[in-house]
């Protein structure tokens, strides 16, 4: 079975094929990025461009380490824009992010058949 | 079982990190900050690998690898950085402390990371046997008295395959005195040592590459003070004889 958006070898893989501890992991992954989202938006709304983009650097690690390469992908260009100056579009792409996320999470709940939310 | 310490500010790659090297059959402990680490690194059992994050709020990665490269008792412990590519300045300056290899984390996946682990593993699992029988096979006779020079050889060495067999030369030059130091109780202060000197020999013989001017130093004050140690406790032995000696003389003045 595949999850779309997400390569489920490789959170699988990290986890021993042990599915418990793989949907206990997207549940603690979905509730720090939800913290995380959130320092973004406020990095945003403060036009602090360097804080911004230190945020979605480290969302997007978390994200290569449970195989989310789509959304890492979203954070990675995010990251790179910021460095320089904050985007204009950038509430935009936190809201793109946003909905990315939210569709993985349902997947990933139909996935182990579980809430992911804590 | 190997030991690994995993210090990283992310919750969620500590704990995916700790689940997947514990399902390798690892002994796994997690620091958040520098302050957790240090804390672990006094009081705990040392880890055999440290796996260390750059980029942390308060006190760096860099900071935290200074610290142990620093206290004589970690500086052998090989150090993995796993961080964030672009804070090239933090890499340029781990890497000259001496560090075993990097991952950038969002070019690694988590296998990567295990398979460094584990070779790293498998080489430190090769040393203690190995230098024992290379030191036997090293050229020459040598005895405490090329230590010396030997150990000026060592620290005025660069080149890693240089190092390594001076090193071996030392080992074996110094091998008699660590062998009686290893005899004493664990609890002395000469027994500590000599186990101590015995594990840097172990380690840089395995890795020559993590060789600092900092570890040559800590390897010849370490044989400096077991020599002395040994000079202390011949001592009393010593004095006796020379009381001895004195007793004679005066005795065969006497008689003549």
């Amino acid at each position: 079975m595949t999850v779309p958006g997400i390569d489920i070898d490789v959170l699988l893989e990290a986890t021993g094929n042990d599915r418990t501890i793989a949907a206990e992991l997207m549940r603690l992954f979905f509730e720090l990025t939800g913290q995380e989202q959130a320092r973004l938006a406020d990095a945003v709304a403060q036009g602090n461009h360097a804080a911004a983009s230190a945020v979605a650097h480290k969302v997007a690690g978390s994200c290569v380490a449970c195989g989310m390469s789509g959304i890492y992908a979203r954070f990675k260009e995010l990251e790179n824009l910021c460095k320089e100056a904050m985007p204009e579009d950038a509430c935009e792409r936190i809201q793109a992010i946003d909905r990315e996320l939210q569709d993985a999470r349902r997947n990933l709940e139909k996935y182990f058949n579980c809430t992911l939310v804590s | 079982m190997k030991s690994i310490l995993f210090i990283d500010d992310d919750r969620f790659v500590t704990t995916l990190y700790k689940a997947k090297l514990q399902n390798e059959g690892f002994a796994v402990d997690v620091a958040h900050s520098a302050n957790e680490a240090f804390e672990q690194l006094e009081h705990k059992k040392h880890p055999d690998i440290i796996v260390l994050d750059l980029n942390m709020p308060g006190i760096n990665g860099v900071i935290i690898l200074k610290t142990i490269r620093s206290v004589p008792q970690l500086q052998h412990i090989p150090v993995i950085i796993f961080s964030s590519g672009y804070v090239k300045a933090l890499v340029d300056e781990a890497s000259q402390l001496g560090i075993y290899k990097f991952f950038a984390k969002a070019q690694c996946p988590p296998k990567m990371l295990i398979s460094a682990i584990t070779e790293i593993l498998s080489k430190m699992a090769i040393p203690a046997s190995a230098l024992t029988a290379d030191a036997d096979t090293a050229s020459g006779s040598l005895t405490a008295d090329d230590l010396p020079a030997l150990l000026y050889m060592f620290v005025a060495s660069e080149d890693p395959d240089a190092l390594r067999s001076t090193l071996l030369k030392i080992y074996k030059a110094s091998r008699d005195c660590i062998n009686k130091a290893l005899a004493a109780d664990e609890s002395t202060a000469q027994g500590k040592l000599s186990r101590m000197v015995e594990k840097l020999f172990e380690d840089l013989y395995a890795h020559p590459e993590h060789i600092t001017a900092s570890t040559k130093h800590t390897l010849a004050a370490g044989l400096q003070k077991l020599s002395d140690i040994e000079a202390e406790n011949a001592g009393p032995i010593l004095d006796s004889e020379l009381a001895l000696k004195d007793i004679l003389r005066t005795l065969e003045t006497q008689s003549a």
